[in-house]
């Protein structure tokens, strides 16, 4: 897979995909004017990324999503546990911010929804 | 004609403790940056980093429902209609913030939407944090101002009170429709 890059905007999270590791990063603050038209990449290369059995890190950290964006993290979340379920190896990894009890709230309940590894951690 | 007085006009906003006044389209550029200012001016009243995202999240879902209600009719001159109606006010009064936004509805919108809103008062934190969850797992189908629904919800749950909405009708074709979310 090729290297994925797009820039950060005030609306909208920086997003890396490192292809050596097989992890992807989104770090920001998410809520573009049109956020499935700013996902459908991911989403796409997540779908890809999954079919192989390599290990796939999911690193996020994010401390807003507007509802449109947050479904879009379900969505991302939904292909990731279907993959573990197929017995895929692969991990999310949380960063919160611990002055802003939103951010805890935020990983907290998507963790509730998924069986597939995800750590919540203090940045 | 009359001039517009706007010492009045301020002294209205001052009266009800309006700290931000917006009105004319919303575009993506203007909700950034009034939500910049939004976050600076809590942040120096060194309000809580939760206070102030709940703040500013109240009042992106309430843009963003506008622009989304406004993109959701086929007709673009009506589109544009109820863009240029869109009001917002942030303020604080009695000590908690308001989030208060004023747009036209179609008058064919008014019944669906006013009984969701009641619905949504229906419901207490407990029954709200179920139906967000039921709403966001229903992800099976994605599509632009599908979020609105949930916007809503997100909404109710930030508020520390009912929503306070109302329709007005303004003629044939259109209603007003306010709603204030109080944190």
């Amino acid at each position: 897979m090729e290297e994925f890059y797009i820039e950060p905007t005030k609306s909208s999270p920086e997003v890396e995909f490192k292809p050596e590791e097989n992890e992807l990063i989104i770090k920001g603050e998410s809520y573009p004017e049109n956020s499935f038209a700013f996902y459908q990449p991911i989403f796409d290369l997540i779908e890809t990324a999954v079919s192989k059995p390599d290990e796939f890190k999911f690193i996020v950290e994010v401390n807003y999503l507007n509802t449109s964006s947050t479904k879009s993290f379900m969505n991302i979340l939904d292909i990731l546990e279907k993959a573990y379920k197929n017995g895929n190896n692969l991990v999310v990894i949380w960063y919160y911010d611990e002055d802003n009890e939103h951010s805890y709230e935020l990983a907290s309940d998507f963790k509730e929804y998924l069986e597939l590894p995800f750590d919540i951690v203090a940045k | 004609m009359e001039e517009m007085d706007i010492l009045q006009l301020r002294n209205m906003l001052n009266k009800y403790g309006v700290i931000m006044s917006f009105t004319g389209p919303f575009s993506q550029g203007i909700i950034e940056e009034i939500g910049s200012a939004l976050r600076s001016y809590l942040e120096s009243k060194s309000d809580s980093k939760g206070k102030i995202f709940k703040v500013f999240s109240v009042f992106i879902e309430q843009t963003q429902n506008i622009k989304n209600y406004a993109y959701s009719l086929s007709d673009k001159n009506e589109q544009e209609e109820i863009l240029l109606s869109g009001v917002l006010n942030i303020g604080l009064k009695d000590k908690k913030y308001f989030v208060s936004s004023g747009n036209l509805v179609k008058k064919e919108s008014v019944e669906e939407l006013n009984y969701r809103l009641k619905k949504i008062n229906s419901h207490n934190k407990k029954e709200l944090a179920s139906v967000y969850r039921e709403k966001l797992l229903k992800s099976d189908k994605l599509k632009d101002g599908e979020g609105a629904g949930l916007g809503l919800i997100e909404m109710a749950r930030k508020s520390s009170e009912k929503l306070i909405f109302d329709f007005e009708e303004v003629n044939e074709s259109y209603s007003f429709y306010t709603l204030t979310i109080k944190i």
